[in-house]
């Protein structure tokens, strides 16, 4: 280190910094003190805050609405789920296509075909609503 | 330090410097307080978590000067430097023998910039190593020892310049 610089050092270190007031010290300790009640507020507010989660999450799950059910009618598995036996009695791709090729008309003939097989009849359907709302409409 | 009741011991051990420092941002005494307030309370609430908690403290003084700072510049700017000039040298005690080497002193050390004064306070009276001062002021200690070479050449000419003029 030069000369210099601790000459300037020793220069700047002879100068004595001026402390803070008496008031500073007794703010200080006002505001130490009420350092506590400070923290009683932080905690007042975690509890706000975890109440106000627990009631979303309560509001969340009374209004959480159930999972659609699929219908199907009676005896017939739910829409989406084919069972490997029914996929057997299904006619081929090769025997819609040989219908096509003849005419549409036979192509529609193999579909109405196809649905009166594996859906019940339409009567039977529209009855079973019929007397449900029967039910529910006696008093 | 650890132990909550004796905050007093510790402050009044650091004030004098801490409020110097405070005084970068907030030149009169009692925003310096403020600041220095401000400063400590948020290094006490966080003592524990300080690995070197007196370069801690000075990050702290630093932070709450750069919020007063903040808040101040476009409230009372104009008043701000109106006071600026009253309260030149009360920076430091000055007795009556020797004063005009030591005011011409602290006046050179008003000329620095900023950046380089807070380094020379941090260093000469706060005796933090240039790493500690690299911390605190978010540099590398390095560009902290320049700083400080940096503003003890400028000192040195000025106060030439002082006295032969």
């Amino acid at each position: 280190m030069n000369n210099f610089q601790t000459d300037i050092e020793a220069q700047l270190r002879r100068l004595e910094p001026v402390p803070p007031s008496p008031r500073f010290y007794q703010m200080l300790d006002d505001r130490l003190n009420e350092a506590p009640i400070a923290g009683n507020r932080l905690a007042v507010r975690v509890a706000e805050v975890a109440t106000a989660l627990a009631l979303c999450m309560v509001i969340t799950a009374v209004c959480r609405v159930p999972p659609r059910q699929a219908f199907a009618p009676n005896g017939m598995p739910p829409s989406g789920t084919v069972s490997a036996q029914q996929l057997q009695g299904l006619p081929t791709d090769l025997a819609y296509r040989r219908r096509a090729a003849t005419s549409l008309d036979d192509l529609n003939g193999l579909f109405d075909e196809r649905a009166r097989v594996s859906l019940p009849a339409l009567d039977d359907v529209a009855a079973r609503r019929q007397s449900l709302f029967d039910e529910l409409l006696m008093p | 330090m650890d132990d909550g009741t004796n905050w007093k011991s510790w402050i009044e051990s650091h004030a004098a410097v801490l409020l110097l420092y405070a005084r970068q941002w907030s030149p009169l005494q009692s925003d310096a307080e403020d600041v220095l307030q401000e400063a400590f309370l948020r290094f006490w609430k966080n003592r524990h978590d300080a690995q070197d908690p007196k370069a801690y403290m000075f990050a702290c003084v630093r932070s709450a000067g750069v919020d007063f700072l903040r808040a101040r510049r476009s409230r009372d700017r104009f008043e701000q430097q109106a006071r600026l000039d009253r309260s030149n040298l009360e920076w430091f005690r000055l007795s009556d023998e020797g004063d005009e080497t030591r005011i011409a002193v602290a006046a050179a050390l008003r000329r620095l910039p900023s950046e380089q004064q807070e380094t020379v306070i941090l260093k000469i009276w706060g005796n933090l190593t240039f790493e500690q001062i690299g911390r605190t002021m978010q540099v590398s200690p390095h560009t902290a020892a320049s700083r400080y070479r940096y503003a003890l050449l400028s000192l040195k000419k000025w106060l030439l310049q002082d006295q032969l003029s």
